[in-house]
């Protein structure tokens, strides 16, 4: 037994080629990416959890519809950075007061393809998390978020394929809850389908790109981790 | 076969005195000068002789367009060694003798192979030549410059070393001048590492002289640190720092990375002469992921501390208690803590500031007596921690072995060698596909001027007795460039495999000294990890003594004035903000808060001084008295 702890402690130990260039800064972190980050112990941490929103809005999509949006979203967020979430909401049309000052003047109507819903999937990229001072009073944790995705929008013409692009901004209230302002731009190619001139009726009249310009506001809700936290600062 | 063996050695340098020393001896009344027009080691790099068509160096430019090809990368290092080599054997005058040892060095390099290139470079930087191969010499300085600044444990050969102050005078241009600047600062700091004698380390500073730039600047405030010259060390390394970051040339580039040691010696030299805001400053300004960070945040928090500044001591210990930073080797933040909170009378948090060293460093403490008893290598204990497989050991222990300029330093040595190992097959393998390309090319090439000589017989166009029409001597004369390559490629093979033959017969040996070197240096910090804990807790012992005396008095004190804790209460609520100099920007808790990188060291702990409001308690109750 002795000879053989003389032998492990003497015996020459064989070099090994290491990845050094991992440690020339911030040593303690060891290359770790989440630790070599400017911010450590996030307070406000979503990666790994489910995160579901409520949400209302307006959306503009055609000049003589008043459109307003109320709806929800589920996602998970795979990091600090990437998520991915299912996006739905349900139109409240109504005419504009340009269609209606239009109808008076006119004493006529005129053909439009109002929204019923929008389902869609997309991914979203956390790019900024700050802290900001409001009037140097209170400071506000922020969270800010490019989205881009795909999915149906339905109208009273027809269903719809639509990609979307957005950006969004989270201030949070506690560790769970924060408030959600997002703009959301959606393309899709409608058919117009002719209602007012009797000949024509329900007829396709017309083919056009519609550019939907949505803004809704509401409140996220962070659900529990699902993995194992490490503890604060990754102490050992 | 005795030339190629007396090649071998030249090249390795093992034996290359032995070799006849180039004298400078000419046979023409002036000898050539030559002269480098861009930077050495660089693919711009660019020689000329003066003048050129010199008798002792006739085709001078035929190898100059070769020299050009290969560090411009149109020839692969082999090729370029083999021209080199073909130089070297041609070589009858020590001008191209010379420069055929630089360019076989400098094939070398561009192998991937710097361990053998140092050497080479080594030699002929150390050559004692005459004044017309300054440019030379000073070109293998550089080159050594462009080795060490990559792999910083491959330091300047003593060779080289001694040769320093010749060659600083033989600088005639202010590149040159600087790459003789560069390589003795750093000289010196090895100098000064490896506890050199006094009289080297001085010597090496004097050289510098006065006007050296950020090279003498540097080194004159490490030395004078080395030496506990305060006031000197301070002077010369304010001049340092004050001095804006280069972004060119290479040689002050190099400084940049030195910049947080400097400001963390200047730090303790002011600190040594107690004037702590500057000590301060200079802790503050460390770059936020510099490895020096940590070293750094316990030496602010006492500069705190003996600056008066107590809840600045405090705040900067909790930077160490909180996120990544928990895991840094640093047991002075909690006893500075525990003495800034006795000082400010709060005597609860700073006995739970001295439990939490307790807690913290147990397991180190632990390990690093178990060590002491049993001493043992570590360098594979600090790799496994590198590669995140060893979960046993204390990471603030490993930590510490992390942050060693030698580990890091001789590491990259040691992975230096792995690629050169791997550089060795590749080239080998590099160097046949070329040999078969070229004689695959002569063979096409002749193959078609004969099928057009034939044809050209056959036309009339080529008769016996007649000069042979132009472009057919053309390229036959290419064919004969071409031959005269291969020749040369071939002949080089065999001094090529030996040179890499030798090197890997070395490497097994270096290795072990390059590990051997990182366990001694990772057995002397744990020793004084070690000693650096038990002296910290004798210390808290002492401290607790006091906070204990001191708490036993506060509880006295309290009882004979119950009305106190609300009085206190109302006067904490009282207390200046100074909002003129601390901007409020969030909290954080002992237990761990969001940590921002550019908030450490700058964190105020929310302690109100309980010793004060003692004071202006009694003034309170005499005022209402009266």
């Amino acid at each position: 037994m002795m000879l053989i702890t003389i032998l492990l402690t003497t015996c020459a130990q064989s070099a090994e080629k290491v990845d050094v260039e991992q440690i020339k800064e911030k040593y303690w972190a060891r290359g770790s990416a989440p630790e070599m980050g400017v911010v450590q112990n996030r307070t406000y941490s979503k990666a790994l959890r489910i995160e579901s929103s409520i949400f209302a809005g307006i959306s503009t999509t055609d000049p003589f519809l008043s459109v307003r949006t109320a709806g929800g979203s589920i996602g998970f967020h795979f990091s600090e950075y990437l998520a991915f979430h299912v996006v739905a909401f349900k139109s409240f049309v109504s005419p504009s007061t340009a269609l209606k000052t239009f109808e008076d003047t006119i004493a006529a109507t005129t053909n439009y393809n109002s929204p019923k819903w929008f389902v869609g999937a997309e991914g979203s990229a956390s790019l900024l998390y700050g802290k900001l001072s409001l009037l140097g009073q209170k400071i506000l944790y922020y969270d800010m978020h490019l989205t881009g995705g795909a999915g149906l929008t339905s109208t009273r013409n027809g269903d719809y394929f639509t990609p979307t692009l957005g950006l969004g901004q989270q201030v949070y209230l506690s560790q769970n809850i924060s408030l959600r302002l997002d703009y959301r731009v959606m393309a899709y190619r409608e058919d117009i389908v002719e209602r007012v001139i009797t000949s024509k009726l329900g007829q396709v009249t017309d083919r056009r790109y519609n550019f939907t310009h949505s803004v809704i506001f509401g409140l996220t809700f962070l659900l529990p981790s699902f993995a194992k936290v490490p503890p604060p600062g990754g102490a050992q | 076969m005795t030339f190629v063996w007396q090649l071998v050695v030249t090249i390795t340098c093992v034996i290359a005195a032995l070799l006849p020393r180039s004298t400078g001896a000419f046979d023409g009344p002036v000898p050539p000068v030559i002269v480098k027009q861009r930077l050495a080691c660089t693919t711009g790099e660019r020689w000329q002789i003066e003048p050129i068509a010199h008798p002792a160096w006739s085709d001078w430019l035929s190898w100059q367009d070769l020299f050009g090809a290969s560090v411009r990368g149109k020839l692969i290092p082999v090729r370029a060694f083999s021209e080199a080599l073909a130089l070297r054997r041609r070589a009858r005058t020590p001008l191209p003798r010379v420069f055929s040892e630089y360019w076989i060095s400098r094939a070398l390099l561009d192998g991937k192979l710097p361990h053998i290139a140092r050497a080479g470079f080594a030699s002929v930087a150390s050559q004692p030549l005459p004044a017309e191969f300054a440019a030379l010499r000073l070109a293998a300085l550089e080159c050594l410059n462009v080795i060490q600044r990559r792999y910083p444990s491959l330091p300047l050969p003593d060779s080289v070393a001694s040769q320093l102050p010749r060659l600083l005078t033989l600088a005639s241009t202010e590149a040159e001048r600087e790459t003789a600047r560069e390589a003795i600062g750093s000289r010196l700091r090895q100098a000064i590492s490896d506890g050199a004698l006094a009289d080297e380390r001085k010597q090496l500073a004097a050289l510098l002289g006065a006007e050296s730039g950020a090279h003498g600047d540097l080194a004159r405030g490490l030395l004078a640190a080395s030496e506990e010259r305060h006031e000197d060390a301070t002077e010369h390394l304010e001049k340092f720092l004050a001095r804006p970051e280069p972004v060119s040339p290479p040689s002050l580039v190099r400084l940049n990375a030195l910049r947080d040691h400097a400001r963390l010696l200047a730090s303790r030299a002011y600190y040594a002469q107690e004037r702590f805001a500057q000590s301060i400053r200079h802790l503050q300004s460390i770059r936020k992921n510099s490895n020096e960070l940590a070293r750094s945040l316990p030496e602010l928090a006492w500069s705190f501390l003996l600056a008066g500044k107590h809840r600045e001591a405090i705040g900067t210990g909790m930077n160490l208690q909180e996120g990544v930073l928990r895991r840094v080797f640093a047991p002075e933040a909690p006893m500075v803590m525990a003495m800034a909170m006795n000082e400010l009378c709060q005597y609860p948090d700073a006995l739970r500031a001295i439990e939490t060293f307790r807690k913290h460093y147990e397991p180190s403490y632990r390990w690093l007596e178990r060590w002491n008893q049993q001493p043992r290598p570590l360098y594979d204990m600090a790799v496994s921690f590198v590669r995140k497989q060893d979960h046993e050991l204390p990471a603030a222990v490993a930590g510490e072995w992390l942050r060693s300029p030698i580990f890091i330093a001789t590491q990259e040595e040691i992975n230096l060698l792995f690629d050169e190992r791997d550089a060795t097959t590749s080239l080998g393998r590099a160097g046949s596909r070329e040999q078969n390309r070229m004689s695959s090319d002569i063979r096409t090439q002749g193959a078609e001027l004969l099928t057009r000589v034939r044809e050209m017989k056959k036309k009339r166009l080529i008769l016996p007795g007649r000069p042979l029409p132009e472009e057919i001597v053309s390229e036959l004369g290419e064919i004969k460039r071409r031959i005269t390559h291969f020749k040369r490629l071939r002949a080089a093979a065999p001094l090529w495999r030996s040179i890499l033959a030798k090197h890997q017969k070395t490497a097994p040996r270096l290795e072990r000294l390059l590990v051997e070197r990182v366990n001694h240096d990772l057995a002397r910090r744990t020793r004084r990890m070690l000693a650096l804990l038990d002296e910290v807790a004798e210390n808290n012992q002492l401290i607790e003594i006091e906070i204990y005396n001191g708490a036993s008095q506060d509880i006295i004190w309290q009882n004979a004035h119950p009305d106190y804790r609300e009085v206190a209460r109302g006067l904490a609520q009282e207390r200046p903000t100074n909002e003129g100099e601390v901007w409020v920007w969030g909290g954080a808790t002992a237990e761990g808060g969001e940590v921002w990188e550019d908030e450490l060291g700058s964190f105020r702990a929310e302690l109100f001084d309980n010793c004060s409001s003692k004071e202006k308690y009694l003034s309170v109750k005499k005022r209402r008295r009266s």
